[in-house]
């Protein structure tokens, strides 16, 4: 069984893992075209070569991220969440709220 | 030790553990311990002590536990005063015989001690309130997860039949800690040795308790393991006394 | 114990002199006797002896018939790796009689016989194999359509194995989860020598071998140049490894599987070991080759190794009179074994040219007065007159041309010894390759991961010292990989004498019958024609002929299989290559992969109360829920009178399985507002709001209510299945955003119960004293903490049922105790518990939707009639984007809800078709008659045209009949809600 190193449990058995999609960056929802948003929601890159993927540590409901090479399945690494989005996001395309407070 | 017999009716109680039909029906006396009844003697004490030196499988569903989690629960808990493990999956032992176990970077996990009293523990969930403890939040352990242990000589053999990490002594020490998967469902292990008898904590989700329950029994069963009271425990760790003396 | 009766005997066999005196028999307890019966009759062995061996010792040698042709078989590697020596235990079918000790009264058959062993009726088959080309089963029963299914029938009476034991006694086998340094498969010379020097570096090591003893081929191989020293040496590689405190030994164990991160699975005993190793070292050896000439297959042929695993494991004479046919020195040194443990041996036949200069081991030989004939091969086999044994070899010259000049020699016993190949199946497992040295004739084994390394006979090093050194030397790899080397690792080429593989030991005979894979009966000629037949690819060749797919699997025909492909093609052998090793490497029984079916079932707290009450538990994702109370055959009465009880007295359901998430931080709010539609900045505390969460392509995943009980603590529901994954997009969706806030799945930590019906207050108010429950202080949709004896309860006043209503929310632990306080409080106003069924049937009539039941992996909530539970002013919330696209494209069906009048008609499945003029247009979800309504009713997605008020549609139900039903308005049953608000 192929084991992947949990940044918070370390090494385990694959099984203990949920696969999360691949990483990639979100589209301004607001301002991107409608086929754009399409492309995000529905659509995966599938790249045969280095990837980088969401996995969720089930045991600990911990998710973070793992580049894997898709053609010979080596993991090179896997690191928090935190490496990615470092700052809270309260971008217009994220948030419930304009700046007014108005959300309701 | 008391020998006193001991004749509480689990049911009595409000709070119960979801084993309590099993042991009554294994002929297991109980005490109660805070609010709850533990099963504490199944056969004579020295039969029940002498059973779980080699492997033995102990509810202590019904004692208290609490959980802490959030940015600042490292701040409150340390300000209450307790010792905190230095990195997440260890576990500290405090002063009265509490178990602190780190979870993660800002989650921990109290276990009351077995033996005196849990006012400590209590105390603190009673300090506790959302405005009071900054960005720390109360986790209802007790009640979320069962607390089983695994004791004996053989524990780690039995362990390995159905648990997938590395228990050894060398690989997983005393006090350590591990969050994984044993039959199908999430278990968070603490050895946390019983004098010189190997002990590990199982809890899980308390829904799933009595099917941990059996699938322990089970791979049990080759090594004559069985169900010991909380007695039997106390009773190895007061061994760690006596030969340290 | 008792003991098995035996069958009737019928003859005694009489104990030859077969049995050679100690030392012979490594393996044997002499002064052990035992006694088992082979196909009725009584022989007695020895403690240690295999089923063949002991045969073998009492001169039985047929052991089988084979699996097509019916031929009489024995004994060709001794080693379990052919399926010469399968035959039948009272329980167990294929075992393997030349690796199977003999216990008392063990009861041994033949198998794949018709009639008795000796007398097979279906031996004729092999005159018709002329007529049984290779694949005529493809060829011959295709046609017409269907026939198959007779011929397979009798098919499989001809060619049977075993019989399994229906009425078997079950056994307990168990896994378990090893881990090591390093593990060394393979306890020979290179596997002891690899594991004593990963030891004395620090390493745990397991060390794995199938015999009973370590040692492997020094158990029985000659030096008869170098004995002593060789033995010497052999013993210190034991003593060096036993009771080692870092070295594991298991013996009597296969490594049967590699699987991704040297993930092991080593069978031995009743375990299943799963065994996790850092760095894998293969020292598994090679296997024997047989040459293949005419009736090569005959009992009495073997490889020269069976015949001194025979003469030295099991002090067994492998024959009387023996013949040597060689391609290499290990033919000698077998020859000078055989002299001394008493076979004659006359001739060896050496396929070589006599060498220029002279070999000891040919003098050796030539002194004991046998003839060499060299550059000759036995070109058939002669069998007894009864046709089971070796009777005679005929052998020519190389470049004889002439048919008359064969030469008959008369024999007992041919060995074979032309070759190897390295047992390569589990290293390809790993990923490594097998290619072909042109030079030393032989199959090499390279490219192997960097965490796996082999060493020995497997490496192709075959002197004794350059095997130690193999090994250390391997295990000098792993250390490093382990970062435990102190040293440089220091590559050496190993001086070898001659290959020991002969180049092409292949001798067709216009006649037949020159066995190229023994298990199927596959001759020369089946070969060659499977690539005339196109089928040109080795992987083809194999399910085109079935060459390899046998129980040995190809362990002895791939390279006589490769050879023989690459020249019909014009290729080389290492562009031929092998067919695909895969696990398992030997067999292994069911039980060993079979065990523990794991099924985490959830029980609420008054999981035992439900049974008490004599509830009919079913499972509704993890969970075991009561379905209604009472006896299985009266459900529809009992259903009906549970929901007429709530909608007139008051009724309890135990929800603990609803799932509880707290969601607590100064963000609290705004992440609610995020992850569902609707909106909660403005909700106030001590109210609570529906919540339905769309993923972000704008489909239904799950919906609850989110109850605020602190300006920054909500406590959200969540249903049963859908919690975890809830919890987890909450936790997936927050790793991205990093507000400040926590989230915590409770489901588990609390126990809940609905109490609903027009009489729920007034038991409510019995037991809880610190909540004002009247409409005016507590109204619909509120919530208040309180008590209930020392009980902390969260109370949520919802009305999922339609009627008056609380849910009460405990810690978990006092859920039976809260079960009991209610059920004894509800005595005096008609309370009764209900089950799912009633609470599906209540849900209906008020037309609210169940997530996973009434939607699917597409449903978006306008489709479902809940465009009131997006909150459109919101800049976001999770899947917006996409709802504002389907809003625009405009919806394709809608959920109705449907109503068919009287009681008699049939009531619609889920999953019904909704039809239109001999078109699907759609489908039920939710059906169910309603006593209250005196009608069936029902959701079905329809066209949105149809799914108007007054519409009619077509259902097709059970037994094809079209039922007429009516669109009307949700809900069914008090449209304006006022049952729930009083």
């Amino acid at each position: 069984m192929k084991q992947l190193c949990c940044p918070l449990n370390g090494l385990r058995n694959i099984s203990e893992f949920l696969y999360g999609g691949e990483y990639h960056a979100k589209p301004d929802q607001i301002s991107c075209s409608a086929r754009d948003w399409a492309e995000h929601v529905f659509f995966d890159e599938n790249n045969a070569g280095l990837v980088i993927e969401w996995w969720c540590h089930l045991p600990t409901s911990y998710w973070f991220l793992v580049e894997r090479n898709t053609v010979s399945d080596e993991i090179l690494r896997s690191f928090p969440c935190s490496d990615i989005y470092k700052q809270r996001d309260d971008s217009p395309a994220s948030a419930s709220r304009d700046k007014g407070g108005q959300g309701e | 030790m008391d020998q006193s017999p001991l004749t509480l009716v689990p049911g009595s109680l409000l709070r119960r553990s979801p084993l309590y039909r099993r042991h009554a029906e294994t002929g297991a006396s109980f005490r109660q311990v805070d609010d709850c009844a533990v099963p504490y003697r199944f056969r004579s004490h020295q039969e029940d002590t002498d059973m779980a030196r080699q492997l033995g499988l102990v509810d202590l569903c019904g004692l208290t536990k609490v959980g802490y989690k959030g940015p600042g629960a490292s701040l409150w808990l340390g300000q209450e005063g307790l010792l905190l493990p230095a990195e997440p999956n260890l576990a500290v032992l405090q002063p009265d015989g509490m178990l602190v176990a780190r979870l993660s970077l800002d989650e921990f996990l109290v276990l009351r001690n077995l033996e005196s009293d849990s006012s400590l523990i209590c105390d603190m969930e009673s300090a506790w309130s959302l405005d009071s403890a900054v960005q720390t939040y109360l986790l209802p352990r007790r009640d979320s997860h069962c607390w089983l242990a695994v004791v004996g000589a053989e524990a780690r053999q039995m362990l390995s039949k159905i648990c997938a990490i590395n228990l050894h002594l060398d690989e997983f020490p005393n006090l350590k800690i591990a969050q994984t998967i044993i039959a199908d469902l999430s278990v968070i292990i603490i050895r946390h040795d019983l004098g010189l008898t190997p002990c590990f904590y199982l809890l899980a989700d308390v829904a799933l308790t009595e099917y941990l329950w059996e699938v322990l029994q089970d791979a049990m069963d080759e090594f004559a393991g069985a169900t010991v009271g909380l007695a039997a425990l106390l009773t190895l760790k007061t061994l760690l006394v006596e030969s340290s003396k | 114990m008792t003991r098995l009766p035996l069958r009737p005997v019928t003859r005694v066999v009489k104990v030859s002199d077969n049995r050679l005196p100690p030392p012979y028999g490594l393996r044997l307890q002499r002064q052990e006797t035992v006694r088992f019966s082979f196909d009725g009759k009584r022989f007695t062995g020895f403690s240690g002896d295999t089923v063949a061996s002991a045969l073998a010792a009492s001169d039985q040698w047929l052991l089988s018939r084979s699996f097509k042709y019916h031929r009489p078989r024995g004994v060709l590697t001794m080693a379990g790796q052919d399926a010469n020596t399968l035959v039948q235990l009272s329980a167990n079918p294929n075992v393997q009689a030349d690796v199977h000790p003999i216990t008392a009264d063990l009861q041994v058959s033949a198998q794949n016989v018709s009639g008795s062993l000796d007398r097979d009726r279906f031996a004729w088959l092999g005159y018709l194999s002329r007529f049984l080309p290779v694949a005529f089963y493809y060829k011959a029963f295709f046609r017409p359509k269907g026939i198959w299914q007779l011929w397979a029938r009798l098919i499989r009476k001809y060619a049977g194995l075993g019989r399994i034991d229906a009425g078997f006694e079950p056994d307990r086998y168990d896994k378990q989860y090893c881990f090591y340094d390093v593990v060394v498969v393979g306890g020979g010379p290179a596997g002891l020598s690899a594991a004593a020097t990963a030891a004395a570096a620090g390493a745990k090591v397991l060390l794995v071998d199938e015999n009973p003893e370590l040692g492997g081929s020094l158990n029985y191989t000659e030096f008869p140049l170098d004995n002593l020293r060789c033995m010497a040496l052999g013993q210190q590689l034991i003593d060096n490894v036993v009771d080692h405190a870092l070295i594991d030994i298991k013996t009597n164990a296969v490594c049967n599987g590699w699987f991704a991160d040297n993930w092991l699975g080593v069978v031995g005993g009743r375990r299943l070991f799963k065994v996790r190793a850092k760095q894998v070292i293969m020292c598994m050896g090679s296997l024997e080759q047989a040459a293949v000439f005419r009736n090569n297959d005959l009992p009495g042929i073997m490889m020269s190794s069976a015949a001194l695993r025979l003469i030295h494991l099991y002090a067994v004479r492998p024959g009387r009179k023996g013949v040597v046919l060689c391609g290499n020195w290990d033919g000698y040194r077998c020859a000078l074994a055989l002299v001394e443990a008493g076979v004659e041996v006359q001739t060896l036949v050496d396929l070589r040219a006599k060498p220029k200069v002279s070999h000891p081991l040919l003098e050796k030989v030539e002194a004991l007065g046998i003839r060499i004939r060299f550059q000759q091969f036995v070109s058939q086999a002669l069998a007894s007159s009864q046709g089971h044994h070796l009777a005679a070899v005929e052998v020519r010259q190389f470049d004889s041309a002439d048919a008359c000049s064969g030469a008959l020699l008369g024999c007992d016993l041919l060995v074979m010894a032309v070759g190897y190949t390295p047992a390569y199946q589990l290293a390809c497992q790993a990923g490594a390759l097998v290619s072909y040295d042109e030079t030393a004739e032989t199959f090499v084994v390279n490219n192997l991961p960097h965490d796996c390394h082999i060493a020995g006979s497997m490496n192709s090093v075959w002197k004794l010292d350059n095997v130690i050194a193999d090994g250390a030397a391997a295990a000098q790899r792993a250390l490093s990989g382990l970062d435990m080397l102190r040293n440089e690792v220091s590559i050496r080429a190993y001086e070898e004498e001659q290959s020991p593989n002969f180049s092409w030991p292949i001798f067709p005979h216009k006649r037949g019958m020159e066995f190229v894979d023994f298990d199927e009966d596959l001759q020369v000629e089946d070969i060659i024609n499977a690539v005339k037949d196109g089928y040109e690819h080795v992987q083809l060749v194999k399910r085109y002929s079935t060459a390899g797919m046998g129980p040995s699997q190809g362990r002895h025909s791939a390279l006589t299989i490769a050879r023989l492909v690459a020249t019909e093609r014009g290729i080389t052998v290492s562009e031929t290559g092998v067919s695909t090793a895969r696990p398992p490497y030997s067999a292994e029984l069911l039980a060993h992969s079979a065990g523990r079916s794991f099924f985490p079932a959830r029980r609420s707290h008054m999981h035992y109360r439900h049974i008490e009450l004599g509830a009919q538990m079913m499972q509704a994702g993890a969970w075991y829920r009561p379905a209604f109370y009472g006896p299985e055959q009266h459900q529809h009465t009992l259903v009906q009178e549970e929901a007429r009880n709530i909608r007139t007295n008051v009724g309890i359901i135990d929800l603990s399985t609803l799932g509880g998430i707290e969601v607590r931080g100064v963000d609290a709010a705004e992440f609610l507002n995020r992850i569902y539609t609707y909106g909660f900045i403005k909700q106030p505390v001590g109210k609570a709001r529906y919540a339905l969460q769309v993923n972000e392509a704008g489909a239904i995943i799950d919906d609850g209510v989110a109850c605020r009980l602190h300006r920054d603590h909500f406590y959200v529901t969540a249903t049963t299945g859908g919690v975890d994954g809830v919890v987890r997009s909450m936790l997936k969706w927050n790793a991205q955003w990093r507000l400040s806030v926590d989230i915590a799945n409770v489901t588990s930590a609390f126990c809940a119960i609905n109490i609903a019906g027009p009489n729920a207050r007034s038991v409510l108010k019995t037991l809880c004293q610190d909540v004002d429950l009247e409409d005016a202080a507590f109204p619909y949709m509120g919530v208040r903490q309180g008590t209930i004896k020392d009980i902390g309860l969260r109370l949520i006043r919802v009305g999922f049922v339609g009627e008056l209503g609380y849910e009460l929310h405990a810690p978990q632990q006092y859920g039976e105790a809260l079960w009991d306080m209610l059920m004894n409080a509800g005595s005096a106003h008609g309370l009764a518990p209900f089950g799912v069924e009633a609470q599906r049937l209540l849900r209906l009539e008020k037309g609210h939707i169940i997530v996973g039941q009434d939607t699917d992996a597409m449903t978006n909530p306008l489709e479902v009639q809940m465009g009131w539970a997006l909150a459109r002013a919101k800049p976001f919330f999770v899947g917006s984007r996409s709802l504002q696209e389907l809003e625009k494209s405009g919806l394709k069906r809608v959920l109705a809800g449907f109503i068919i009048q009287g009681q008699s008609a049939s009531v619609p499945l889920e999953g019904h078709l909704v039809v239109d003029k001999g078109a699907i247009t759609g489908r039920v979800t939710s059906c169910h008659y309603s006593q209250t309504l005196k009608a069936v009713i029902g959701l079905a997605y329809v066209p949105v045209q149809q799914g108007v008020a007054g519409q009619s549609i077509s259902i097709k139900v059970e037994d094809g009949a079209l039922v007429s039903a009516q669109i009307v308005e949700l809900p069914f049953f008090d449209p304006d809600n006022l049952r729930q608000r009083v």
